[in-house]
C-alpha cells in the first residue's frame, strides 16, 4: 500500500506516476467507487420493468433495488427471466416498459452511442466465457481498457494486475483454447475487471464448471467483492454457490419476483413454492426405499414419517429429546443436518415414529408444530425395520 | 514446334497470374465488406436492416446464378466502358473482378456468420461500437475461413480466366486455344495442364498454412 501513496497526487486526484503492484489497482478502484455519489448507495434500480418477445412475457412488471457492494442472487427455473432481467441492467436487453436507473441514470432511453459508456462501467461474465479465440489471455483482458480509450501505456500495467489478481500471470500469452475451463472463467473474470467497472454481472459463471473450480471461481468472486466493494448480480442454478456467495436473493417465476430476502432468511424459511422446490434438492433426500414406500393415509402398522426443520437459535434446541421425555415416544432418525448460511444455522431433521396411532401421530403433530421453524408430514411407510 | 515456346508459356503465366492477382485482389477488397454488412444487416444481425440485406441478397444471387462464361460475354459492355477495350489481360480483369466479387461476399458471409454470437454478445457488453464488434471478434474470430475461402475464390478465378481466354483475354486459356487446339500441340496442352495443377497446388498449399496460422481455437 506505501508503495502506492509515495506516488499519489491528491490534487489531480489521480496517480503521479504509475507503479506496477497489485495494491495500485485496489486503492485506484476503491477511489473510482467512491467517486460514484448514487442516491442512498443504490446502484442499479428498476421500477416496473416488463419485457416480451412475441406472446412470451419474459419480464413481468419487476421492481428491485440493487444496494452497493452487496452480492444479489437471482434463482428461478429455466425460462423464468433470470437472462433477461440481467441483461436489461447493461442495455443489451431494451425493457418495453418500465425505468431501469444504472449509476444514477435510467438507460432504458439512451441511445446506443451513450448506451455503450454506461456499459464500460458493467462488467459481464457468462457461462460460456465468450474469450475471443484468436485473442491470447492478455490481449483478451486489454481489450476493454481499449474500448475505454486507456492509454496503451496503462493498459499493460493493468493486465498484469488484473491477471495475478485472478491468479493467471503465467499465462498471459496462452491462447484460451489452451485453458482449462477455470482457467478460462478466471480470464473471463479478469477481463469483465479490467476497466474498473461498478457492477458485475454474472450470468450463470459456474454452470459449466466441476463442482471444484466452482468453488475456486465462487472465492474470487467473493475475494473480489470484499476487497474492492465490487456490487455482484449472480444468476446461478446451483443453491450451494448461492448458499456460499449471496448476500441477498430474488426468486423468479415466468418473469415475476416471487420471493426476496436475505440469503439466510431464504433458506431457511422459504416462503414461495418454487423456492421449496429450487431449494429443496439441496436438502438431503429421503432413501428411496422409503420414499416410494409413503403413503398419505395411516393404516395399522405404519410408521409416521416426518420432516422438521430448526432454523437460528432454536436449531440448537433438544427437541427431538424433549419429544421422548414429554410424549414418551422413540424417533428414529432417518436423516439429519445442520448447514450454516451467513452464520445462520439450519437443522435438519426426518424422523419416524413406529406406527404411533392416529391420537398419538395427532399429539406428536402438535407439539412438533410449536417448536419447530417447519413441520412437514411427508406421509406413512410400512414397517420400516 | 516453335522456338519460343517457353517466351510464349511465361508470358502467358505472366498474364494469368496478373488477372488472377488484381481480380482476387479487387474480390477480397470489395468482397469482405460486402459479405460484413450481409451479416450485419441480416435479421439478429449487429445493425439489423432487413430490406437492405434482402436487395443484396439478392443481387449477390443473381450474379452468382449466371455461369461464369456467360457473365464474361455479357459484361462486354461494361468492360468497354471501363477498360477502354473488350479485349485483352486488363479487359478482362473487369468481368473477372464483377464475377469473383460476389462469389467471395458469400464465401466470407458464411465464415462471419459462423462467430459464436457469445463473442459478439461481449464485445457489445464491454461497450464496444458495432465497428469494434467487427474490427475485434467478427473478423479475428472468421479468420482462418476467410482465408480458406479466399483461397477457393483464387482458384476459382484461375479457372475462370483460363475461360476468358476463350473471349481473347490472353493468359494460359488462351495459350491453350492457340496451340493447343487450333494446332494440335499436345506438348504445349500437357504443360500447360501441369502448370495450372501447379498453380491451383500452390495456392491451396499457401492458403491452407496461412488459415492454419491464424486458427487458434
Ligand atoms: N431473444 C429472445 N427471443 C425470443 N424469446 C426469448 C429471447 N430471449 C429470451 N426469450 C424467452 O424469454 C423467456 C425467458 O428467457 P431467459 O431470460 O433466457 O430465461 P432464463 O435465463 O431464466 O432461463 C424464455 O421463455 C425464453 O424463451
Ligand atoms: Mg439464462
Amino acid at each position: 500500500m506505501s508503495c502506492c501513496m509515495d506516488w499519489w497526487d491528491p490534487e489531480t486526484a489521480a496517480f503521479a506516476e504509475k507503479i506496477p503492484c497489485s495494491d495500485c489497482v485496489r486503492v485506484e478502484a476503491d477511489f473510482v467507487l467512491r467517486r460514484q455519489s448514487i442516491p442512498d448507495g443504490t446502484i442499479v434500480r428498476l421500477g416496473n420493468v416488463s419485457k416480451s418477445f412475441g406472446r412470451v412475457k419474459a419480464l413481468d412488471d419487476i421492481t428491485l433495488d440493487v444496494q452497493r457492494g452487496e452480492i444479489l442472487g437471482i434463482i428461478g427455473r429455466s425460462g423464468a427471466g433470470k437472462s433477461t432481467l440481467i441483461r436489461c441492467l447493461n442495455g443489451l436487453e431494451r425493457p418495453d416498459r418500465g425505468r431501469v436507473e444504472v449509476l444514477g441514470q435510467d438507460i432504458v432511453p439512451l441511445p446506443e452511442r451513450r448506451l455503450q459508456l454506461v456499459r464500460q462501467r458493467i462488467g459481464m461474465i457468462f457461462q460460456h466465457f465468450n474469450l475471443l479465440s484468436a485473442r491470447t489471455v492478455a490481449e483478451n483482458v486489454t481489450l476493454p481498457l481499449k474500448i475505454a480509450d486507456v492509454p496503451w501505456q496503462e493498459r499493460e500495467f493493468r493486465v498484469q494486475d488484473l491477471l495475478s489478481m485472478v491468479g493467471m500471470s503465467g499465462k498471459a500469452s496462452v491462447y484460451p483454447s489452451k485453458l482449462s475451463d477455470g482457467e478460462k472463467q478466471r480470464v473471463g473474470i479478469a477481463r469483465a475487471l479490467a476497466a474498473d467497472p461498478a457492477l458485475l454481472l454474472c450470468d450463470e459463471p459456474t454452470s459449466a464448471l466441476d463442482p471444484e473450480t466452482t468453488l475456486s471461481i465462487l472465492d474470487l468472486l467473493r475475494d473480489i467483492n470484499r476487497r474492492l466493494g465490487l456490487t455482484i448480480v449472480l444468476i446461478t442454478h446451483e443453491m450451494n454457490v448461492l448458499r456460499t456467495v449471496a448476500d441477498r436473493v430474488i426468486v423468479l417465476k415466468h418473469g415475476r419476483i416471487v420471493e426476496e430476502g436475505d440469503v439466510w432468511r431464504v433458506f431457511t424459511a422459504p416462503e414461495a413454492d418454487v423456492t421449496h422446490r429450487l431449494i429443496g434438492g439441496h436438502t438431503s433426500d429421503l432413501p428411496s426405499a422409503i420414499r416410494t414406500g409413503l403413503r398419505n393415509e395411516w393404516t395399522r402398522g405404519t410408521d409416521l414419517v416426518l420432516r422438521l426443520q430448526l432454523s437460528g437459535s432454536a436449531a440448537g434446541n433438544p427437541v427431538l429429546a424433549q419429544l421422548t421425555r414429554d410424549l414418551d415416544v422413540l424417533p428414529v432418525v432417518l436423516d439429519a443436518s445442520v448447514q450454516h448460511v451467513q452464520d445462520h444455522a439450519l437443522a435438519s431433521f426426518t424422523v419416524a415414529f413406529h406406527d404411533p396411532g392416529e391420537l398419538l401421530a395427532r399429539r406428536i403433530g402438535e407439539y412438533l408444530a410449536s417448536r419447530v421453524s417447519r413441520l412437514e408430514v411427508l406421509g406413512y411407510v410400512q414397517q420400516l425395520a | 514446334m516453335s522456338s519460343n515456346w517457353p517466351d510464349l508459356f511465361i508470358k502467358a503465366l505472366l498474364e494469368t497470374l496478373e488477372m488472377t492477382a488484381a481480380a482476387g485482389a479487387i474480390a477480397f477488397l470489395a468482397g469482405l465488406p460486402l459479405g460484413l454488412v450481409l451479416v450485419a444487416t441480416a435479421s439478429g444481425g449487429i445493425c439489423e436492416q432487413r430490406w437492405l440485406n434482402r436487395i443484396l441478397g439478392a443481387i449477390v444471387n443473381a450474379f452468382r446464378a449466371v455461369p461464369c462464361i456467360v457473365l464474361l460475354v455479357a459484361l462486354i459492355p461494361l468492360t468497354r466502358l471501363i477498360a477502354g477495350t473488350s479485349i485483352g489481360t486488363e479487359a478482362a480483369i473487369v468481368p473477372l473482378a464483377i464475377a469473383a466479387t460476389p462469389y467471395y461476399a458469400r464465401t466470407a458471409e458464411v465464415s462471419l456468420r459462423g462467430v459464436d454470437h457469445g463473442l459478439i454478445e461481449a464485445v457489445k457488453a464491454m461497450g464496444g461500437s458495432r465497428w469494434t464488434i467487427m474490427r475485434e471478434a467478427l473478423v479475428p474470430e472468421a479468420l482462418p475461413g476467410l482465408l480458406s475461402g479466399f483461397t477457393v475464390t483464387i482458384v476459382t478465378i484461375i479457372g475462370a480466366s483460363a475461360m476468358a481466354g476463350a473471349i481473347g483475354a490472353g493468359g494460359l486459356g488462351d495459350l491453350a486455344i492457340r496451340y493447343g487446339y487450333q494446332r494440335f500441340n499436345t506438348g504445349i496442352m500437357i504443360g500447360i495442364i501441369i502448370v495450372l495443377i501447379a498453380l491451383v497446388s500452390i495456392v491451396r498449399f499457401g492458403g491452407d498454412c496461412l488459415a492454419r496460422r491464424f486458427d487458434h481455437r
